[in-house]
């Protein structure tokens, strides 16, 4: 099954609650979201998917008080850039409600982010950071690694609100372990809540390097691992945790033994998710090699080769990798 | 509601509102506050057809009243004020963000009115009469989400009453200045139907709002009364009203809707009234200031 499939799915089980809603724009029939998401969905569940206006504001800020009065509440910003636009609710109100009033608020805003696709400027970035280091408010973010379905039935059923951040190119993947590669690796799961995903190869489990990333990029990075094992009998390890704020504590317990780690995020750099992780390991003691990869702070050009200068680029990874290797 | 029942959560609102300004200028408060004499016929006209055990009403950072006019016991909302354990939400809230029942309120201007939109969705699946009132400033009117919220309920139908404390403020900026046509334009033209209310006479905003309650209870569908009113109080605790014309003070002393039914009272029952209502504010500030604060919080 793909990786929308799940999502789907996963959409399904919950509204198969008569107490859970769905709203967002372009979300009903015939046209069933602006990726397809809740295709169907509409026609399955009349009462329940609520096609909006296009007021992110306003819709955010229902959703939450729809929670607030005892629904279980999926709100669908179109494009992850968007959610500029539902700041306030989240922060000042969702967040409040539960820190102020010891309100169990049922809400997941989901959103879909990413580039790699020409969308250009303001429909290809990442920018879930601005919801990172705010008290009760968490982000999630499933990848191939992660059912996308069940972690969206986790997040609703949490009791907090929850940003739950999704990869445009991941929604055609499959996921991972349905994969030929699956077979040559191990990939193990944290038992938490929000797991953490850890993938090593099969044949060799031991490694002096650590990639930690979130999200669509795992898949392209998992891609990356294979090919250093295979092509030059590098041995990579990887760990994507799926609670992306707060940072899992487990994700650091991992990476603390190894020599050489980097952090790959598709976020602009600064302030973000990366100096977080690196902040951490650096707190409990991490004396190793430490390198951050993510978009650089440039516009994000529509054209391939603008874009591909801004975002972060697999090979240059490797390279780095390769660097490390031969001294 | 009779008219002396009436006076006396009117003269707790207001007598509450001056003990608050006096414990201020004693320094036996922290933080702000945002006062609401001078307005109190709409919290009583119109809250008393509501039961916050059932119905949500959400308020501003100006709610004081509301609270009090649902719940006229001063001493949980004192406790909140001065920060103690026992405050209605445990001392986290302060002045701005209340909550009793479903009753709730935040610091956001504008900010609740999507929220309150929320909630009544969550009643319209259900049979039953329940409602939801969202409280807000004329400083609301010209935040975005507002508007938004107001097409969002008429255009799914939602039992919700917008209720707009038009004071001609928002902090020092005038209405005039900020405003061009007409509000009842404004909402009308989002399909809603539109009362404008004087908050002088209580006992006439009391029956008007006794109507429009019941409708919306029994057709569920959105309304939005504009009330003109003013506020004695400045906006927060250091505000010196230096931007208030003196005639326009003056208008409103003389339709002050304390005095206004306080002029249809006997001399001995507004004696013994007041004397109840002082008598309440120093037992609950007593009890209050004895309380614990809390401890170091989650």
């Amino acid at each position: 099954m793909s990786y929308i499939s799940r999502l789907q799915a996963g959409l399904r089980e919950a509204l198969n609650d008569p107490d859970t809603y769905f709203l967002g724009e372009d979300i009903q029939e015939p046209y069933g979201g602006a990726f397809k998401v809740s295709k169907g969905l509409s026609h399955d569940y009349p009462n329940q998917v609520i096609a909006t206006p296009m007021s992110e504001q306003g819709f955010t800020g229902m959703g939450i008080g729809m929670a607030l009065g005892g629904l279980k509440v999926i709100v669908e910003i179109m494009f992850g850039d968007f959610i500029t636009l539902c700041a306030d609710q989240l922060i000042n109100h969702a967040s409040k409600f539960v820190g102020l009033y010891d309100k169990h608020l049922h809400f997941v805003l989901r959103t879909p982010m990413g580039g790699y696709r020409g969308y250009g400027a303001t429909h290809s970035q990442s920018i879930e950071k601005l919801f990172m280091g705010y008290p009760d408010l968490s982000i999630v973010a499933p990848s191939i690694l992660k059912d996308p379905g069940n972690l969206l039935k986790q997040a609703i059923n949490s009791g907090n609100p929850i940003v739950f951040i999704e990869n445009k190119l991941d929604y055609t993947r499959y996921m991972m372990e349905e994969t030929e590669a699956a077979k040559d690796l191990n990939i193990s799961y944290s038992k938490s809540e929000f797991p953490c995903a850890s993938v090593e190869i099969a044949e060799e489990p031991t490694s002096n390097y650590l990639i930690m990333t979130y999200g669509g990029l795992a898949a392209d990075l998992i891609n990356l691992q294979i090919s250093l094992y295979m092509d030059e009998e590098i041995s990579v390890h990887l760990v994507s945790p799926s609670l992306v704020y707060p940072i899992d504590q487990s994700l650091v317990d991992k990476a603390l033994p190894y020599k050489n780690i980097i952090i790959v995020e598709e976020g602009y750099s600064g302030a973000n998710w990366s100096s977080e992780v690196a902040k951490e390991l650096l707190l409990r003691g991490y004396s190793g090699c430490l390198k951050t990869y993510s978009a650089k702070l440039s516009t994000i050009g529509a054209s391939e080769p603008l874009e591909s200068a801004t975002l972060p680029c697999m090979e240059d990874i490797k390279e780095y990798i390769l660097e490390l290797e031969n001294g | 509601m009779d008219r002396l029942e009436m006076y006396r959560r009117m003269l707790l609102i207001r007598k509450t509102e001056e003990r608050i300004e006096e414990l201020f200028a004693k320094g036996l408060l922290r933080g702000t506050t945002h006062g609401s004499r001078g307005q109190e016929a709409i919290a009583v006209g119109l809250l008393s057809h509501l039961d916050c055990a059932n119905d949500y009403v959400t308020g501003s950072h100006r709610s004081h009243g509301h609270f009090l006019a649902l719940n006229p016991d001063p001493y949980p909302f004192f406790a909140e004020l001065m920060g103690k354990e026992t405050g209605m939400v445990y001392g986290r809230g302060g002045s701005q963000h209340l909550s009793y029942q479903k009753f709730i309120t935040n610091g956001i201007t504008g900010g609740m009115v999507p929220i309150a939109s929320g909630l009544a969705f969550s009643l319209k699946a259900k049979t039953m009469d329940r409602i939801c009132v969202s409280i807000f400033g004329d400083g609301a009117m010209n935040e975005g989400y507002v508007m938004e919220a107001l097409n969002l309920s008429a255009v799914f139908d939602l039992p919700i009453l917008f209720v707009l404390e038009n004071n001609n403020y928002a902090m020092s900026t005038s209405f005039q200045n900020t405003n061009k046509g007409v509000i009842q334009k404004r909402i009308e033209g989002f399909g809603l139907p539109y009362l404008q209310c004087k908050a002088t006479d209580v006992e006439d905003l009391y029956d008007k709002c006794a109507e429009v309650v019941s409708k919306i209870r029994n057709t569920r569908h959105p309304q939005f009364i504009e009330f003109i009113t003013h506020r004695f109080s400045g906006h927060s605790k250091s505000d010196a009203r230096l931007y208030m014309p003196k005639e326009i003070d003056e208008y409103w002393k003389k339709n002050d809707p304390l005095h206004r039914i306080e002029s249809k009272l006997e001399a001995t029952d507004i004696v013994a009234t007041k004397i109840s209502v002082e008598n309440m504010i120093d037992a609950a500030i007593t009890r209050a200031s004895e309380d614990p604060y809390p401890g170091k919080g989650r």
